[in-house]
């Protein structure tokens, strides 16, 4: 028996009385204990918030930042790579995260809407922004290192879903307060955002990673060809459904309504009065919803798109304070998207241009062209 | 109950800390309700199905203990058989069957619909069901006593370290360790955390890592292209090694914690001469099984080479069928019997001269085997046959290795490069000596937690195994 470097013999006539055993138990669970502290002193101090295009980042921004002028565009991947803040206003800040629909815009509406302030909010609004998805949206790595924030407390503990097993989820889990393993499964998430923030010609622009990749034709077809048959599924799916002589199970249904979400516009009645309530609540504040351009082959791609906008129309004529731009249509030229869903930053640039004059008409009282 | 949940994190030292503390002439009552709430804490009604299989055999095994005469324990023996494949064949093959056959009279016009039934597949029920047939079969051959104490038996079926993803194991072999008196031993100290540790690190790091890729890929195969699919393939062999090994590592070490070893279920298996030798080391406890169970009474007295390939092939369509009610798994289980045969038939033929060239032998024909595999592990991941068409097209038809062209659609680049390194963590691991005992097992331990804390994934996602 070595005891110096904790080598255990081999013999299999080595008893472990239980002082032994505490023994050696010990050292490895104060290592454990000691490491687990030390990285998570480490990445909350130098790595979780150091970069504040990050969503924690923007997070944190949004609850601390009190600057009364600033002007926060909300949105899923959509508005972040949508909204150029140079380009529309010095007060501008974009905190789009990707896939945050209005389960996740709700929380930082609500946060926005705390504050003292009269400037106008912006919410890059799609034909799925109000859909009430029984995944869960919410990340966890971006909530977890705010638990200190009540009121991101509160929103984790209220937050359920379901994870893609579609086991019953519970976004809050009690671990998430333990130092040490409260980052667990994250930790590879918070060093990969900071390691793309360096590499490449990326810079950041309050909100923005700037980026030059621009979409090829393979991308488009590819994309277009997804489309297709993810709609030849749910018809298939469809079909299923009311053959008596088929098995249409749990899956199938789960499978259905994903895809059915996925093109066709639709809207939960809890998410539509929340928003509706938030803008009687707050007549002070000027809400531009905003329906930012899509590349012509994604919106040929949804059958009710049309209902979507009028939907929108009509959300906004009920409301003073709420203004819906529709840019779904505008021109758009190829080197404009990333990929066949988002901008890229010449795209960006074009856009923020355009909706940064009517945003300033609008503000100075003389309505809206869209 | 998850081996990667914290339910188990908590659950396992809470039961290796009451067995060293109780009677040791009453640790299979602790170990049996351990493996019964383990198993009970997922879906508590299948629990029923556990313990019937378990009653029915325990009746039938000491039934034929007292029969002298082969012919007058068969009943007992078809009782057995009917009763634990006909519960595996209503929970995992109706639906395939119902479906098929219904297929079949739609092809002559006729329009039969037979029943489907809406089930959800007990866990672990296509392992312990093999594991109880085995007893049955090995008493009814007369090369076992039957166990007489039910708790034993019980425990035996249901031991929750093996319960849900094997290894199978014989009775023989399992339950004289379950009744001896085991003293907590530092080498079984040693051996079950170093092997947990490895476990968790194949699963959570490298297995739970690539699957992201791999189900992108396989979600729509028509829109993947062929680097795309070589990659994911690439990956998901990776991955299914890493998952199933890793459910196996912690299988080993929670048992060895308790001074119990269990068999293991892999020996380095991608390096290999052949698909034979290949599928000695893949899932060994499976694959002895058929080999005892299937194989061997199949071939009988007579080995003419013909009769080889073809009941090799029919073995190995039954392992890929065990695998999955779905025509790619026995296709896929057809390929591998198929290229089985062929190297068998290379090999042993007179005409064909013997290539004796080192480099040939020792990289060339391993890599040519897993090139091979990789082209076949295509039909165990797709869904639908239409799949695997899908697939070989792009592979053959489309393939342009660009890195953009690679990762097309796929969400971030660095995710990608991080499964890249993963895969090569694996690559030191697989070099481990098999007792894992190293110069500081500390350090050991040491860096398999950091490794461990830092790049695991946290997508609480089920061992593929489990659905078996």
């Amino acid at each position: 028996m070595q005891d110096s470097n904790f080598y255990i013999s081999n013999s299999d006539s080595t008893l472990a009385t239980p002082k032994l055993v505490a023994k050696k138990l010990w050292f490895i669970t104060a290592f454990a204990i000691i490491f687990l502290l030390a990285t998570d002193w480490v990445y909350i101090n130098y790595i979780v918030f150091s970069k504040s295009f990050s969503n924690q980042g923007k997070v944190k921004r949004l609850l601390d930042n009190q600057d009364p002028e600033e002007i926060p565009v909300f949105g899923s991947s959509l508005a972040r790579s949508a909204f150029l803040p140079d380009s529309i206003s010095p007060h501008c800040y974009n905190y789009g995260m990707g896939k945050a629909l209005y389960d996740v815009s709700r929380l930082l509406i609500e946060i926005e809407c705390s504050k003292d302030k009269n400037a106008p909010i912006i919410l890059e609004f799609n034909q799925r922004t109000l859909q009430k998805n029984p995944l869960s949206n919410i990340k966890v790595s971006t909530y977890v290192p705010l638990l200190d924030y009540p009121v991101i407390e509160k929103f984790m503990k209220e937050s359920k879903g379901k994870n893609s097993k579609g086991d019953d989820l519970t976004v809050y889990s009690r671990h998430y307060v333990v130092p040490g393993i409260r980052f667990y499964g994250n930790f590879l998430e918070y060093t990969t955002s900071l390691v793309r923030s360096k590499v490449g010609e990326k810079e950041n622009n309050r909100g923005v990673m700037l980026e030059t990749k621009t979409q090829t034709e393979y991308d488009i077809e590819m994309f277009t060809k997804r489309m297709n048959n993810a709609n030849n599924r749910r018809l298939a799916l469809e079909a299923k459904k009311i053959d008596p002589n088929d098995l249409f199970t749990p899956f199938d249904a789960a499978m259905l309504e994903e895809y059915t979400r996925a093109i066709f516009f639709s809207y939960d009645e809890g998410y539509l009065a929340e928003i509706e309530n938030t803008f009687k609540n707050n007549r002070h504040r000027k809400f531009f919803l905003v329906a930012v351009p899509m590349n012509p082959e994604f919106i040929n791609q949804l059958p009710n798109y049309d209902e979507f906008i009028a939907f929108s129309n009509s959300l906004a004529s009920r409301h003073e304070n709420v203004y819906f731009l529709n840019y779904t249509e505008l021109p758009t030229e190829m080197d404009y998207f990333k990929d066949p869903l988002h901008f890229s930053t010449k795209g960006a640039q074009y856009f923020s241009g355009i909706f940064s004059k009517d945003l300033q008409r609008i503000m100075r009282g003389e309505g809206s062209e869209q | 109950m998850l081996f990667n949940s914290l339910h188990y994190i908590i659950f396992l030292p809470i039961v290796i800390l009451l067995y060293f503390v109780m009677k040791k002439n009453w640790r299979w009552v602790l170990l049996l309700a351990g493996s019964y709430y383990f198993y009970m804490s997922w879906k508590p009604e299948y629990a029923a199905i556990l313990l019937a299989s378990t009653a029915i055999d325990f009746w039938a095994g000491l039934r034929m203990s007292k029969i002298k005469e082969k012919k007058g324990r068969k009943p007992y023996l078809i009782m057995s058989l009917i009763t634990n494949l006909g519960m595996l064949f209503f929970f995992k093959y109706f639906n395939f069957f119902s479906i098929n056959i219904q297929d079949g009279f739609a092809l002559f016009g006729a329009g039969y619909t037979p029943p489907l039934y809406n089930i959800l597949l007990p866990l672990g029920i296509s392992f312990y069901t093999f594991q109880t047939l085995s007893y049955s079969i090995d008493i009814y051959n007369g090369n076992i006593k039957p166990e007489t104490h039910f708790g034993y038996f019980a425990l035996y079926v249901s031991f929750f370290p093996q319960l849900i993803a094997g290894p199978i194991e014989r009775s023989s072999h399992l339950i004289p360790q379950l009744k001896k008196k085991i003293d907590l031993k530092m080498e079984d100290i040693r051996y079950g955390l170093n092997k947990i540790a490895l476990g968790f690190f194949k699963k959570l790091v490298v297995a739970d890592s690539v699957s992201v890729f791999v189900d992108y890929v396989f979600l729509d195969l028509s829109v993947s292209n062929g680097a795309q699919v070589w990659v994911a393939l690439m990956f998901f062999a990776i991955q299914s090694f890493a998952d199933f090994s890793g459910y196996t590592d912690i299988a080993m070490g929670s048992a060895r914690l308790m001074g119990i070893k269990l068999i293991d279920n892999f020996n380095r298996p991608y390096w290999v001469k052949n698909f034979r030798d290949f599928w000695s080391r893949w899932h060994m406890s499976l694959t002895q099984w058929i080999f005892i169970y299937l194989q061997t009474p199949m071939l009988g007295k007579s080995r003419s080479q013909a009769k080889l390939f073809f009941v090799n092939t029919f073995v190995l369509m039954v392992i890929g069928f065990w695998h999955g009610a779905t025509w790619p798994f026995i296709l896929f289980g057809l390929g591998h019997g198929l290229v089985m045969g062929v190297q068998t038939i290379i090999e042993f033929h007179p005409r064909i001269p013997v290539v004796r060239n080192q480099i040939y032998q020792k990289a060339i024909r391993p890599l040519w085997n897993i090139v091979l595999m990789i082209l076949l592990v295509l039909m165990y991941r797709s869904q639908t046959v239409e799949d695997i068409i899908n697939g070989y097209d792009k592979i053959f038809f489309d393939f342009r290795w660009n890195y953009d062209v690679l990762l097309s659609g796929f969400h971030s680049g660095t995710a990608f490069l991080s499964m890249v390194a993963a895969s090569f963590l694996l690559l030191p691991t697989v070099l481990f000596n098999r007792e894992l005992k190293f110069r500081s097992n500390l350090l050991y331990l040491m860096v398999m937690f950091v490794i461990i804390i830092l790049f695991g994934q946290d997508a609480r996602q089920q061992f593929l195994y489990f659905q078996f």
